[in-house]
């Protein structure tokens, strides 16, 4: 499942290519989503944010105890990471939630 | 050492006569002067110079006094060793900017000798010490592209708390400082279930791939956390 990040760091290059601040990388704001994993599709410097395709962990602690989870939770970790996304909630909130810094691009036209 | 003459008489006595005073405008020392050269300074006596003619070598630092005839090829050409090859990457000696990529935990220990392939590939062991409550690098690491590449990590971990009851925590991969992924939560026991991996088209220069493990642990305590790390680059 694809969906929309707030991005938080430092833009050090513009061009050729992205480059982050290794001292303030280029990241996903700081919530935490939950029993999922994801990786990055796209970034989008103009409107701060990334878009991730998200997927659900493969396996969870039950009582101390990994085992593999069911469907119905691999549902549950999907959603509840989608309630943080900028799909369901506004950019403002997210950043005010996070308590993460609005991305600093000194390339970005005012 | 000798006084110089000209038609019987000496320079200085030519020079009053010409109300000039022309050998005693240098003002060189005879240890400014390369041995065996001559020269007058001050006085008419020639004098010779005993600056020694010295070179540097690759068997040791010495950079001894004295005159130094060079070498148009440069210092690399007095020891091949002095190559971008065998500079770490980010050091610039003698204006040779280094390219040796360098791994390294967070202990700061260089581990750059557990790597048996190229430069472009990154797979090895990793344990580490992890901060409490907040992201810890584990792993940074520079690779120089020769071309256009698609360049991949994928990492494995575990974690141990030494007196909590948390062990979760995630890994977060980043190239060129941007972040590329996120695992999902990794806990005690759980090694190779959960795994952070990206892939990513780079243009060709140096790339710097890193690992950053987030530590739920927020009870002060450190966390001793265990990794696998796979990667390397695949030119386009």
């Amino acid at each position: 499942m694809r969906m929309t990040m707030p991005i938080t760091g430092t833009v050090k290059e513009e061009k050729p290519y992205i480059a982050g601040d290794e001292n303030d990388p280029i990241r996903m704001i700081d919530i935490k989503l939950g029993n999922v994993s994801w990786r990055l599709v796209s970034l989008d410097l103009e409107n701060e944010a990334m878009e991730i395709e998200v997927k659900p962990s493969e396996t969870i602690n039950d009582a101390g105890i990994i085992r593999p989870t069911t469907i119905q939770e691999k549902t549950q970790f999907i959603e509840a990471a989608r309630n943080w996304s900028l799909e369901r909630m506004p950019k403002e909130a997210l950043y005010a939630l996070s308590k993460s810094p609005y991305l600093k691009n000194p390339f970005k036209k005012p | 050492m000798g006084t110089a003459k000209i038609m019987g008489k000496d320079l200085d006595d030519l020079a009053k006569i010409m109300g000039k005073d022309i050998i005693s405008l240098g003002d060189a020392a005879v240890g400014d002067v390369k041995d065996p050269k001559t020269f007058y300074a001050g006085s008419t006596v020639l004098k010779t110079g005993t600056m020694p003619t010295v070179a540097i070598a690759a068997a040791n630092d010495d950079y001894p006094a004295g005159y130094h005839a060079g070498d148009v090829g440069g210092l690399d050409a007095i020891d091949a060793d002095l190559a971008s090859a065998n500079i770490k990457s980010g050091v610039t000696i003698f204006g040779k900017a280094g390219t040796l990529a360098i791994i390294h935990d967070t202990m700061g220990t260089d581990i750059s000798s557990q790597t048996t392939k190229a430069s472009a590939n990154i797979d090895y062991e990793i344990s580490s010490q992890i901060a409490p409550g907040g992201d810890t690098t584990i792993l940074s690491v520079t690779i120089t592209l020769a071309q256009a590449s698609v360049v991949e990590g994928c990492f494995y971990g575990d974690f141990r708390c030494v007196s909590s009851a948390d062990n979760r925590g995630k890994l977060r991969f980043f190239i060129d400082g941007v972040q590329q992924s996120e695992s999902a939560t990794i806990q005690l026991n759980d090694f190779g279930s959960k795994y952070s991996s990206a892939n990513k088209a780079c243009s060709s220069g140096d790339r710097i791939l890193r690992v950053d493990v987030h530590s739920y642990d927020s009870a002060n305590q450190y966390c001793h956390y265990s990794a696998m790390v796979f990667g390397g680059a695949t030119k386009l």
